[in-house]
C-alpha cells in the first residue's frame, strides 16, 4: 500500500534497494558461517534503514511536488487555465471589468410649448475589479449633457469594498442610498430598466430630484440568518445632501456642511420559497442646515414589495419624507408612491407605471415643487438584440413636475 | 367642479393601481414553479470538490449559488461556480431547471448583479466536461455539473434535495443522485 503512493522514482528506488538487500542475503545465507552472523544482520539492518530514510526522503519530497502542482492549478482558475475564461471579462482586458451604457432619445411634446428634440443619454462607464479574495472595486463615471448643452463628467459612484463572507460587505466612497428598491436596482445604464427613465420620485438630485440618491460615507450589508424568510439588512453613515443653498451641489463629495451625519438602515426580505419575491422597508434620518434659517430635521421612510422574474415584474414603493423644523416643529409630510408592471412576450416587453407624488404647502425644502403631480406612463420595450433595447413610451403627467408632461419618448438604450 | 375633478382623478388613480395588483397577482399565479415531485433521474448531476465537506443541496440553495447571492460554504472557502459554454445543453438545461432562467436572462442577471455591486465573482466557462471535472477536482471551493455517465472518482457528486423540476429541459433531467 505504502508503494502505491510512492513516485515513481521512488518506487524505482524502493525496488533497487529490496534487491540490494535481498540477493546478497539469500546468496550469504547458504554459505554464511554462524559467527559472522550478528554483525551482518547488524550490517543489513544499518543499511536498511538508511533506505528507508531515503525512501521517506523521495516521499516528502514526491508530496511536496504534487501539493505545488495542485496549488499551482487552483491558482491558475484565477489567470485563466486552458479552454476557461472569466464569463464576463472579455478577454485581453486582464481582472479589470470596464462595461458601458448609452442610450439616445427622440422626445415628442403634444404640449406645453416644448419642442421636439433628439437626445443624448448618459453614457455611463461602468469599472470593476476584484482586488484579491475579498476587496473589490466599482466605479461609475458619467458624461452627460446639461441645461445648456454642454458636456460634462461625474463620478457617480466609486467604492471600494471589502466581503470576507455572506454576513458582512463593508465597502467606503460614493455609492447609491439604499432608499427604497429603485434606487439601487436601477440608475445610470438605463438599458435595464423596461422604462425610458426612472420614476420622478427617483430623479437625481442635479435633475430636480427630491430624494438624496447618492452618498459618501460608509455602507454595511449582509445576509442575516433566517432560514426561508432570506433576510438582508443595510446600514448606511454619509455626509447627507447640502441644503444651504439650492445652487449648490447636492452631494457633499469632499466636505459635510455640518457634523451631523446621514444614516439610513434598511431591512429586506427574500423569501427562499418564492425566487423573485423581495419585501423591504428602510429610514433615512439627516439634519438639514440652510443658510440663516433653522435646522430641519428629515426622516424618510420607504418600503417596497416587488417581484421579478424574468418574464414578469412589477413594483409598488411608497416614500414619505418628513420635514421638521426646529422652530416651530410643525411635520410637512411629503407623499408619493409608484407602482410599475411589465411582462415579456418574446422579444417585446409592454409596461405600464402610475406615479403620484404630494408635496404640501407647507413644504419648506422643496418649495419649488408644493402640489400634486401624477399620471400614468405606458410603454414597450422591445430587445432587438440581447445588448440593444429600443423602447417606445407614452407619459401623461399632471401637476408641478415640470418635464415631460404630455409627449412620446423614443430611446435606443444600449450595453457595450 | 374642482372637487368633481379631484374626485375623478382619484377614482382613476385607484382603478389604475387596482388594474396592477389584478394583473400581477394572475401573472404570479401563472408564474410559480412547479410543486410536484420529479422521479429520480440522473441526467444532471452537481459535482463539487473532494475536499467539500458538503453533501447534499436544496434547490434553492444550489439557485442562490448559481446567482451569486451565496458566496462562501459553511466552511468559509469561497464558492466558485463552474459553467459549460453558452451553446451547450447542460448550462441551459441548468438555468432553465434551478433559476428557471434562460442564458441570455442570465447573463443579463449577472451584468445586473455586477453593475448592483452585489456580485463578487462571475461564474467561470469552461469549453468541456473534462475541463469542468478538471477544475472542479483543482479548485477546492468549486462547484460544477456534469451529465451522470460524465462523473468519477476524482470529483464528489453532491445529492439535491427539495423541490425538482418535474419536466426535462433540453432534453436533460436534474439528477438527486
Amino acid at each position: 500500500m505504502i508503494v502505491d503512493r510512492l513516485a515513481p522514482q521512488a518506487r524505482f528506488l524502493c525496488s533497487c534497494a529490496c534487491s540490494i538487500v535481498l540477493l546478497p542475503l539469500a546468496a550469504q545465507s547458504a554459505a554464511a558461517q554462524p559467527t559472522e552472523e550478528p554483525q551482518q544482520i547488524e550490517q543489513l539492518q544499518k543499511r536498511v534503514d538508511e533506505l528507508e530514510a531515503q525512501v521517506k526522503a523521495l516521499q516528502a519530497q514526491a508530496d511536496s511536488e504534487e501539493k505545488r502542482q495542485a496549488d499551482a492549478a487552483a491558482e491558475s482558475t484565477r489567470e485563466g487555465a486552458e479552454g476557461m475564461r472569466d464569463m464576463l471579462t472579455p478577454l485581453g482586458l486582464g481582472a479589470l471589468q470596464i462595461h458601458g451604457f448609452n442610450d439616445i432619445d427622440f422626445r415628442t411634446f403634444r404640449a406645453g410649448g416644448q419642442v421636439n428634440t433628439f437626445s443624448l443619454g448618459q453614457l455611463d462607464l461602468f469599472l470593476s475589479s476584484r482586488l484579491g479574495s475579498d476587496f473589490s472595486t466599482l466605479g461609475e463615471i458619467v458624461f452627460e449633457a446639461d441645461d445648456t448643452n454642454g458636456l460634462e463628467v461625474d463620478v457617480e459612484r466609486f467604492l471600494l469594498q471589502y466581503s470576507p463572507n455572506d454576513r458582512i460587505s463593508v465597502a467606503g466612497g460614493r455609492f447609491h442610498t439604499a432608499i427604497g428598491y429603485y434606487n439601487t436596482a436601477y440608475h445610470h445604464g438605463n438599458w435595464f430598466q423596461a422604462a425610458t427613465g426612472r420614476p420622478f420620485i427617483f430623479r437625481f438630485e442635479d435633475d430636480g430630484g427630491i430624494l438624496p440618491v447618492h452618498g459618501v460615507g460608509v455602507t454595511v450589508q449582509g445576509q442575516i440568518p433566517s432560514g426561508a424568510a432570506g433576510l438582508r439588512y443595510v446600514g448606511e453613515i454619509s455626509n447627507g445632501r447640502r441644503s444651504r443653498s439650492p445652487d449648490d451641489e447636492p452631494v457633499q463629495n469632499v466636505e459635510d456642511e455640518n457634523a451631523h451625519k446621514a444614516v439610513n438602515v434598511a431591512l429586506l426580505s427574500r423569501p427562499t420559497g418564492i425566487p423573485g419575491l423581495q419585501a423591504g422597508v428602510s429610514v433615512y434620518r439627516d439634519r438639514l442646515e440652510r443658510a440663516a434659517q433653522p435646522t430641519i430635521d428629515e426622516t424618510i421612510v420607504a418600503a417596497h414589495l416587488v417581484y421579478q422574474v424574468p418574464l414578469f415584474e412589477q413594483l409598488n414603493e411608497a416614500i414619505f419624507i418628513r420635514h421638521t423644523p426646529a422652530d416651530t416643529r410643525a411635520t410637512a409630510t411629503t407623499s408619493s408612491f409608484y407602482s410599475q408592471i411589465s411582462r415579456q412576450f418574446g422579444r417585446g416587453r409592454p409596461y405600464f407605471r402610475y406615479e403620484f407624488l404630494d408635496v404640501p404647502n407647507s413644504e419648506l425644502v422643496f418649495a419649488n415643487q408644493i402640489g400634486r403631480s401624477y399620471g400614468p406612463t405606458v410603454g414597450l420595450r422591445i430587445d432587438a438584440a440581447p445588448p440593444v433595447a429600443i423602447k417606445l413610451e407614452y407619459t401623461r403627467l399632471t401637476g408641478s413636475i415640470e418635464t415631460q408632461t404630455n409627449g412620446f419618448t423614443l430611446q435606443f438604450a444600449f450595453v457595450f | 367642479m374642482g372637487t368633481v375633478s379631484s374626485r375623478s382623478r382619484s377614482s382613476f388613480s385607484f382603478a389604475c393601481v387596482a388594474a396592477i395588483f389584478v394583473f400581477a397577482a394572475a401573472s404570479a399565479a401563472t408564474g410559480q414553479p412547479a410543486s410536484r415531485e420529479a422521479a429520480a433521474h440522473a441526467s444532471l448531476v452537481v459535482i463539487v470538490n473532494t475536499q467539500n465537506p458538503v453533501t447534499e443541496l436544496s434547490v434553492g440553495e444550489l439557485r442562490l449559488i448559481l446567482l451569486g447571492e451565496t458566496t462562501r460554504w459553511p466552511d468559509g472557502r469561497r464558492i466558485t461556480v463552474a459553467m459549460r459554454e453558452s451553446d451547450q445543453a447542460e448550462r441551459d438545461a441548468m438555468l432553465r431547471l434551478v433559476c428557471n432562467m434562460s442564458d441570455q436572462d442570465f447573463t443579463r442577471y449577472l451584468l445586473h448583479a455586477t453593475f448592483r455591486g452585489t456580485l463578487k465573482s462571475s461564474p467561470k466557462v469552461l469549453e468541456t466536461a473534462t475541463g469542468v471535472r478538471r477544475f472542479v477536482f483543482n479548485v477546492p471551493g468549486a462547484i460544477g455539473y456534469l451529465r451522470g455517465d460524465e462523473v468519477d472518482g476524482s470529483v464528489k457528486a453532491v445529492r439535491l434535495t427539495g423541490v425538482i423540476s418535474p419536466g426535462p429541459a433540453f432534453g436533460l433531467t436534474l439528477g438527486r443522485r
